[in-house]
């Protein structure tokens, strides 16, 4: 895992594993080959990608934005010749990376966390029909969770993202590079700190959480 | 038993639904600290679990929303590799230049075309980028020249392959017409592209239509007409631009072959009724109908500059050509592709306009990332590229049942008398 994560960033931009003793006839195989490859993980992958970014951005079109990105840094990568779970712990790792590096740069993630919220609205308006009021509610608590999720250390947060959309203790550990072991004490550590951020937003509502000390 | 660490007390809440396992929970229930924090740990879950849970999108995707990503990925991936292709070929050009090799460079004003750009749309993933020269990937998409503008865009995502051979109803290849696609336009085509096949309403043998990305490469010219059947010359020394090697340093061809696109007209009247056209109605004689493709051989040389990286490439292609089996006509089929919601509406208007479209190939082109303008290669109408860095400079045209393309690191003129010397 360290030596593939140690190429996240370098992306596909040499040419050192092009095999260049092959004849263009292998070539020409090993090509469509990875690119049926490359096509199997993005179906098998973009959705549970879109959904971590989207639960960060809380916007479609940047969400997909993200994935695109990190689909991008795939194309060519040497790590797509590894397992689908390496595949897989890459990719969550750099998409998590390119979240965070949208979030940071727009510099005000608490406009951005706002502007979150009102898109969520506008997406759930067609959705399941709870009336204006509910929207705004819903809307007004996923910005607080984001809000929320957003002042928390960076692997914490990923760690939380990753155990509460269903995620193993083995995938989030290849995904952060943790041993299994860890991944335990970081996620009591993010749910801890994620409490402390969610209930001391300026608007929290203590009585809804009474049983919390 | 020893106290356990935070990680596993909070490792128990899920590793063990419905309670911890039987020696942990056995200490916890006599350790009035550890039941504390088990009892904490558990509240703060249950906090975090419903408030993530909802900052998540409202269902899975559909498959034909993944689709419509690949799709879009696809033309990313295609624009990435041309503006790569073009900035290495610039910087490339730049060395020649600054190394006194580079002829006519700055070109001349107003042609236009990137070589660079076409065959990109074509070969979506056999790339991996290489600065400052035409990358052996770059080669490799190159090769496809002819194929590129064959097809461009359209083919440019692996799901609209099919699909966009639908459009090729339209295409009998004699001569060009190019249709104008701004990005945003591409990317409709691309998703619309992507939603008929991930809908079925287009099915075919994919590999049939990939195999034309792959060529192989020859040993010789000889070979290499031999593999397309017809003849391939070299370009002659005179013709050849300054710093141009004077043979070419690699020859690729592909074979010609037929993909044949079936019509699925039930899920045809199921898409338009999903895109708001309830309306539509499609003759059941329509359905199973195939558009058969016939793809030509391919044949491109690749001459190199002074430092052995490709500055020039000729390709030679067979022409398109399509015909439609079973129930419907080309006319009937092409009709139903125009009239599918969610084109680009500009597009379909050019298409239409199109006079003669059994023998004009119309040629999508993003001029917002391409110049283009018209030209004459030995008498035939030809179109003359640039890319915006004006040191790509490409040529295309038909002639005597053949296309022809000349791409290059080499200024708009140089291009001009290759073309000219050939065939």
């Amino acid at each position: 895992m360290r030596a593939v994560r140690d190429e996240v960033g370098a992306g596909a931009r040499d040419e050192a594993g092009a095999g260049a003793g092959a004849g263009a006839q292998d070539e020409a195989g090993a090509g469509a080959g990875a690119q049926d490859r490359f096509e199997a993980v993005f179906r098998a992958r973009y959705g549970e990608l879109f959904a971590l970014s989207y639960r960060l951005l809380g916007d479609h079109g940047e969400g997909e934005d993200v994935v695109q990105e990190t689909f991008l840094k795939l194309d060519g990568h040497p790590v797509l010749d590894r397992p689908d779970e390496e595949v897989a712990a890459w990719l969550r790792r750099v998409c998590l990376n390119a979240t965070y590096n949208r979030l940071r740069g727009q510099r005000r993630a608490t406009a951005r966390l706002d502007r979150a919220g009102r898109l969520e609205r506008a997406d759930d308006e067609a959705g399941d029909g709870g009336g204006p009021l509910l929207d705004v509610l819903r809307a007004e608590q996923q910005r607080a969770v984001r809000q929320a999720l957003a002042a928390l250390p960076e692997r914490q947060r990923a760690c939380l993202l990753l155990r509460h959309a269903g995620f193993s203790y083995a995938e989030i550990a290849a995904t952060l590079d943790l041993a299994v072991g860890s991944v335990g004490v970081l996620l009591a550590r993010g749910e801890r700190a994620f409490r402390d951020a969610y209930l001391d937003r300026d608007d929290a509502d203590p009585g809804a959480y009474d049983a919390v000390p | 038993m020893p106290c356990p660490d935070l990680g596993a007390l909070r490792a128990s809440l899920d590793d063990a639904p419905g309670g911890t396992p039987a020696p942990l929970h056995d200490h916890v229930q006599g350790c009035a600290s550890c039941f504390d924090t088990l009892a904490e740990l558990r509240r703060n879950a249950e906090l975090a679990a419903p408030a993530i849970a909802m900052t998540g999108p409202d269902g899975p995707l559909p498959p034909a929303a993944v689709e419509a990503a690949l799709a879009r990925l696809e033309q990313r991936r295609a624009r990435l590799l041309a503006a790569r292709t073009a900035t290495g070929a610039a910087a490339a050009a730049g060395e020649a230049a600054a190394a006194g090799e580079a002829g006519g460079s700055g070109g001349s004003g107003g042609s236009g075309g990137s070589g660079g750009d076409a065959p990109a749309a074509v070969v979506p993933l056999r790339r991996r980028g290489h600065r400052a020269r035409l990358s052996a990937r770059a080669r490799g998409t190159a090769a496809a020249l002819v194929a590129a503008v064959v097809l461009t865009g359209l083919v440019a995502t692996p799901g609209g392959r099919a699909a966009a051979a639908g459009f090729l109803a339209q295409f009998r290849s004699e001569r060009f017409e190019v249709v104008s696609l701004n990005t945003s336009q591409a990317m409709q085509l691309s998703a619309v592209m992507s939603q008929l096949v991930a809908t079925g309403v287009f099915t075919g043998d994919h590999g049939q239509l990939d195999r034309m990305t792959e060529p192989a490469a020859a040993r010789d010219l000889a070979e290499a007409s031999r593999l397309a059947g017809f003849e391939v010359q070299a370009v002659s020394r005179s013709a050849l631009p300054r710093g141009v090697g004077a043979a070419p340093e690699r020859i690729l061809a592909t074979r010609p072959h037929t993909a044949r696109i079936t019509f699925d007209r039930d899920r045809a009247i199921a898409y338009f009724q999903r895109n708001g056209r309830p309306d539509v109605k499609i003759p059941e004689r329509f359905d199973g109908a195939q558009l058969i493709v016939q793809v030509p051989a391919i044949v491109v040389q690749e001459y190199p500059g002074r430092d052995g990286a490709p500055r020039l490439l000729v390709g030679k292609a067979g022409t398109i050509g399509l015909d439609a089996d079973g129930g419907a006509s080309l006319d009937e089929l092409r009709e139903v592709v125009l009239s599918l919601p969610g084109l680009p509406k500009e597009t379909v208007e050019q298409l239409r306009n199109i006079s003669d479209w059994r023998t004009t190939l119309p040629l999508p082109v993003p001029t917002d990332e391409v110049r283009w303008r018209q030209a004459t290669v030995d008498g035939a109408e030809a179109l003359s590229f640039a890319d915006p860095t004006g040191k790509l400079h490409a040529l295309l045209w038909q002639r005597g049942g053949h296309i022809w393309g000349v791409a290059g690191v080499i200024g708009a003129d140089e291009a001009l008398r290759v073309a000219d010397s050939l065939g």
